[in-house]
């Protein structure tokens, strides 16, 4: 694997927000060496046994992870409350999905890939509100036709979305399906209309609406329009659901919803314990417990189980912090996992985490991340990749 | 190969120009377009793609979002303005607005995100801020007692709605227009079935308190 350094196209800008990332910039001027979202400077370039062994790493860990889940619910439902927090009512809701066999429509793993000893390690799954999903699936794809189209990526999510919503139409009966996000976030709501343009481009009946204005009767979820909502994709978390007035009715049996409530097992670290107990001796899966490591021996990372963009993170090698992120996740009531620390690929300073993207149950392909530091935050660079 | 083979957009990239294009005469008001062709002359060749597609997205909502009424003559004397019949083929059952163009540009009151919707012609509101056929309380009764008065295309067609919004264009002419929503345009649009009492704002209070929705 190697990182190489190219000129950016000269009009990328009107190229990216075409291809519907108006948010490449983050409001900043393009700068050297930071203040940019999008950053086409840079690409990362793999062989194709290198994408090979990502592709079925990744294939194999989500394996795993239903595994996981069909443990929790069926073997040892306990974990429900006790290392996941949820109210009991969640929990039955969660088991009930599982066992209903609801759809899912897909997912990130973010992976630690070192490329010196061909080690792929399974950081954690954004299994539940994952996106980066027009930074992978649209703008590196119209990078590579414009920069090396003679080369090939890991990236069939675009292909593989259209198919999986193509699939789930026959789940729906013909009812129509909403999606809906902040309307005032940018980057969520172009995801949820990237989402509802391909449902469309499936056959599907879409209609898009901001998360204040669902409502709810008693016994059915209504648009904004009058209009019953019968399956709902929303780009906001499980966890944040579940504290909220409608959060029942949401995963009550009103409408079927994307992610469905099996998914919040995977989104939430407290799996990752999980994972590392049922397959302790596993290639990708890194030894993880429940609770802060602190000051003992070792190298490990300290994360809060529903953290996001890479808040409240520690790295800690024996008692002392490396590196340490602020964020808003670490209340009182955060539950919390050490989890070994795993080598990250360095080019120039760059260190390098890896998104694999997973559509119902099969991979889709990769998006690279970058920083200075080792701790990727919600401004860390994305940066297209290519493998000959 | 590994990668998708070709990808096609219509709502992404849309909405994606539509925040980004924030030019002179999207940041006060929306802008109307009656036909593709005063799109492309406001946005030029970098908006043709864009203007084509976002009048092909205001169709197709249009016969799914478009206010239904359950006969034509309701309609019209609702709206101020045409109706037409639509529902199954070969078999309308109710009435709809014709299609006056789209409205583009900023952020619609209430919701934040830039849209593109449907644009409907008509009369002035028959109570100032309702949009036609309003079920909501202040609206619904000036409607109820007003309606055998009026006639189709009556009460001076320079209004314009689209969703909840009622803007007045009168004096103004072309086939593109600024668009000032009305602020107390947020009555929900009438439809033909009641709907039981529907509480809305109880999802999305957790998240606010932070940053990022996604991971």
């Amino acid at each position: 694997m190697i990182r190489r350094e190219l000129a950016p196209r000269a009009d990328w800008q009107a190229r990216v927000e075409r291809a519907g990332l108006a948010y490449h910039s983050d409001g900043k001027p393009p700068s050297e060496g930071g203040g940019l979202y999008w950053h086409e400077g840079a690409c990362w370039e793999l062989t194709s046994a290198e994408v090979d062994l990502l592709d079925d790493a990744t294939a194999d860990l989500h394996q795993r992870c239903l595994e996981a889940v069909d443990h929790v619910v069926n073997r040892e439902p306990a974990l429900l409350r006790e290392a996941f927090s949820f109210p009991d009512w969640f929990g039955a809701a969660v088991s009930e999905s599982w066992r209903r066999d609801d759809p899912a429509l897909m997912g990130r793993m973010d992976l630690a890939f070192d490329d010196t000893t061909g080690t792929v390690s399974l950081l954690e799954y954004n299994a539940d509100t994952a996106t980066l999903a027009i930074e992978t699936a649209v703008a590196q794809w119209y990078w590579l036709q414009d920069q090396a189209p003679e080369a090939d990526q890991f990236n069939s999510l675009h292909e593989k979305l259209l198919a999986r919503f193509a699939s789930l139409k026959g789940f729906m009966g013909g009812s129509g399906l909403h999606f809906a996000a902040y309307a005032g976030a940018a980057e969520e709501w172009l995801h949820a209309t990237y989402f509802r343009d391909l449902a469309e481009q499936a056959g599907i009946p879409t209609r898009q609406l901001d998360l204040g204005e669902i409502g709810w009767d008693g016994t059915a979820l209504h648009d904004n329009e009058g209009g019953r909502i019968r399956f709902l994709h929303k780009l906001y978390p499980w966890e944040w659901a579940i504290g909220d007035e409608f959060g029942r009715a949401l995963a009550g049996d009103a409408a079927g919803v994307l992610e469905p409530p099996w998914k919040a097992l995977l989104s939430d670290k407290a799996i990752l314990p999980v994972l590392h107990r049922l397959f302790p001796e596993h290639p990708h899966i890194l030894p993880a417990r429940m609770g802060r490591h602190g000051g003992g021996a070792g190298a490990w990372v300290e994360k809060p189980c529903l953290g996001r963009e890479g808040a409240n993170v520690a790295i800690r090698r024996d008692g002392r912090v490396l590196e340490e992120s602020g964020g808003a996740y670490a209340g009182e009531a955060a539950r919390w996992v050490t989890q070994a620390t795993a080598r990250l690929p360095a080019r120039d300073g760059w260190n390098a985490v890896i998104g694999s993207w997973v559509v119902g149950d099969e991979t889709a392909g990769i998006v690279f991340r970058e920083a200075r530091e080792l701790i990727m935050r919600d401004g860390s660079r994305v940066v297209p990749h290519l493998f000959r | 190969m590994r990668r998708t083979a070709a990808i096609r957009l219509t709502l992404l990239s849309a909405a994606s120009l539509a925040l980004v294009s924030c030019g002179e005469d999207a940041t006060e008001s929306d802008t109307m377009f009656a036909h593709e062709a005063a799109c492309m002359a406001a946005y030029g060749d970098d908006g043709r793609r864009a203007c084509a597609e976002a009048f092909s997205s205001a169709r197709a909502d249009h016969q799914v979002t478009a206010p239904r009424f359950p006969t034509q003559s309701t309609c019209e004397t609702e709206t101020g303005g045409s109706c037409e019949m639509a529902g199954k083929p070969g078999a309308p059952s109710y009435a709809i607005p014709v299609l006056a163009g789209v409205l583009i540009g900023r952020a619609l009151a209430g919701g934040g995100g830039r849209a593109v919707m449907p644009l409907y012609a008509g009369g002035a509101p028959m109570t100032p801020g309702c949009a036609p056929g309003s079920m909501a309380p202040e609206c619904r009764q000036s409607s109820n007692t007003s309606s055998s008065s009026s006639s189709s295309g009556g009460r001076g067609a320079h209004w314009h709605y689209a969703g909840n919004h009622v803007g007045s264009t009168a004096g103004a002419a072309g086939d593109r227009r600024s668009f000032t929503a009305s602020p107390t345009g947020t009555q929900a649009m009438t439809r033909m079935a009641s709907t039981p009492t529907v509480s809305r704002g109880g999802l999305g209070a957790a998240g606010r308190s932070f940053s990022s929705v996604s991971s």
